[in-house]
């Protein structure tokens, strides 16, 4: 679902943010992506979801090699895989239900469906009784959850997720990640970046170390 | 989008814009109207052809014929020798009120045709034209003289194509303000709109849906200044040509004041969507920062 090798990211300065990386995330596995703040954690998913292209290496994700792809592919891409921030990223002058229903409409889905569908999702995080709430209304954790949603509404093959746990108190924290694993469950592949360490542990899941832009561990 | 974003900052471009487009419409009425006055002015623009008093019945009925072909007079007045004298003499009566006993005089005086330009012929074209028309008569059988005001035609023609090109320019300018008041509007509105946008981008939208909306502001924004100038300007059209009529009525200027044509009101409005489409096509670019704003709260 995501391989790279020997992908390297230099930024002007010169910033060597990615050195050398390999590695291959299989369909429905889940993997956790750690270590310290600018260990270039950011960059990588930024390289699976074509937000940023590679100096040198491959990457490949979803079917479509990174390194060829051109500028309509990349939507197409985009459409294949879901992305869940630290900061939810959501529209502060949509309801919970516009935003999670927006990666339908930019795909042109019809109306009738949009709805079955956003409400199934909605219903899925535990948020369908505030869908026409505002995000600014919510809590944080109710905010990560939208995201997620949104992230899963259009059934992506593969869900990146950066930090999305890093504004949230531990409780919610939790939840978040018990809501990951269950879209695991149905079989997309999650790729979760988080410095949290006591929080990777205890889940017991495939942990990719990275510390300066290079992967110092895979653990199964 | 709901409407209390940026409602100060769309309110007031559209102000601006309005005040832009209507001092392009004001522009374009007064280089209408003046044309107009001009052009009634002009209407007095004539050519006098003396004749020589040996001059024939026929040769006469010739020469109107041959200006006639031309196709660039008007009226055609013959002034007899008797006429011009009589007119002469009102004219001076009170200078020289025994002029009338001097018959040494009346045969000095010679019959002469009036010429009136064809109305058709645009002031800038008149001074060429009777040029034109006088070379022609030159040569011609029982011709004196040829006379027509060259130096006024002149300076008039001068006066008109001056007025013209400085309005054309006046327009330019206010036209390439408007342009950069849009795209600054829109390009603040692309801005505010960033994180809608890099959201946008991340569900994989294409650049033709995200631009949509702001086509469509654009359009609005161009489209709703045009008509509100296009309103206002025909208020102040309205109440000037008011005043003429009735205050100024001596002038007679009134009746021949004309709006702009409802082509050119549909072409404009038409005109200033476009442009407002067009200034957020080019500012609409991509922007695609999905984790650069949060990279930098994260710092
Ligand atoms: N757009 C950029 N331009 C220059 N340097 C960058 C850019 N983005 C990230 N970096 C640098 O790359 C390194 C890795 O950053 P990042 O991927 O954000 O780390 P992480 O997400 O693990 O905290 C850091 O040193 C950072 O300063
Ligand atoms: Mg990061």
């Amino acid at each position: 679902m995501i391989e790279f090798s020997h992908v390297y990211k230099t930024y002007s300065g010169p910033v060597h943010a990615l050195k050398n990386i390999d590695l291959k995330i299989g369909k429905g596995e889940f993997v956790f992506l750690t270590g310290p703040s600018g260990a270039g954690k950011t960059t990588l998913f930024k390289m699976i979801s074509a937000f940023d292209s590679v100096t040198s290496g491959n990457v490949n994700v979803a079917g479509f090699n990174l390194s060829e792809i051109n500028h309509r592919e990349i939507p197409i891409l985009r459409r294949k895989i879901g992305v869940v921030f630290q900061d939810f990223k959501l529209l502060r002058d949509k309801t919970l239900f516009e935003n999670v229903a927006l990666p339908l409409q930019v795909r042109g889905d019809k109306n009738v469906f949009v709805q079955r569908r956003v409400h199934e999702v909605l219903e899925k995080v535990g948020l369908a009784h505030r869908h026409d709430q505002y995000p600014e209304f919510i809590s944080g954790g109710e905010q990560q959850r939208t995201a997620i949603a949104r992230a899963i509404v259009h059934q992506p093959g593969v869900l990146i997720a950066d930090e999305p746990t890093g504004n949230l108190d531990p409780r919610m924290s939790e939840e978040i990640m018990d809501l990951l694993e269950a879209v695991c469950a149905q079989g997309t592949t999650v790729f979760v970046a988080s410095h949290d360490l006591e929080m990777v542990k205890r889940r017991k899941k495939r942990t990719l170390e990275l510390k300066d832009g290079m992967i110092v561990g895979d653990l199964k | 989008m709901k409407p209390k974003k940026n409602f100060i900052l769309r309110l007031s471009t559209l102000v601006v814009l309005t005040a832009c487009f209507g001092a392009i419409i004001a522009s374009l009425l007064l280089a209408q109207n003046f044309k107009n006055l001009l052009t009634m002015w002009g209407d007095d623009v004539q050519m006098t052809v003396y004749l020589s008093s040996e001059i024939k019945e026929s040769d006469l009925a010739e020469l109107e014929e041959f200006l006639k072909q031309t196709g660039q007079v008007g009226l055609i007045t013959r002034i007899s020798k008797e006429k011009a004298f009589n007119d002469f003499k009102s004219q001076l009566a009170s200078y020289a009120p025994d002029l009338g006993q001097d018959e040494e005089l009346l045969k000095l005086i010679p019959a002469s045709l009036q010429v009136r330009l064809a109305s058709g012929i645009a002031p800038q074209d008149q001074m060429r034209t009777l040029n034109e028309l006088a070379a022609k008569l030159k040569n011609k059988e029982g011709i004196e003289d040829i006379s027509y005001g060259q130096d006024w035609i002149e300076k008039y023609g001068a006066i008109v194509t001056a007025v013209e090109r400085s309005i054309e320019a006046l327009v330019c300018i206010i036209l390439a303000a408007a342009l950069l008041v849009m795209s600054n509007a829109i390009r603040a509105s692309v801005q505010l709109r960033r994180d809608e946008i890099s959201v946008l981008e991340m569900i994989g939208a294409t650049y033709a849906y995200i631009r949509k909306p702001f086509l469509k502001e654009g359009a609005v924004l161009g489209g709703a200044s045009v008509s509100m100038a296009m309103v206002f300007c025909y208020l102040a059209f309205v109440a000037t040509k008011n005043l003429l009529v009735t205050k100024l009525s001596f002038l007679q200027l009134g009746h021949y004041l004309t709006f702009i044509s409802p082509l050119m009101v549909l072409l404009l409005i038409l005109g200033g969507a476009g442009l407002g489409a067009l200034g957020s096509y080019l500012c609409v670019r991509k922007i695609n920062d999905g984790w650069s704003s949060r990279s930098k709260s994260e710092a």
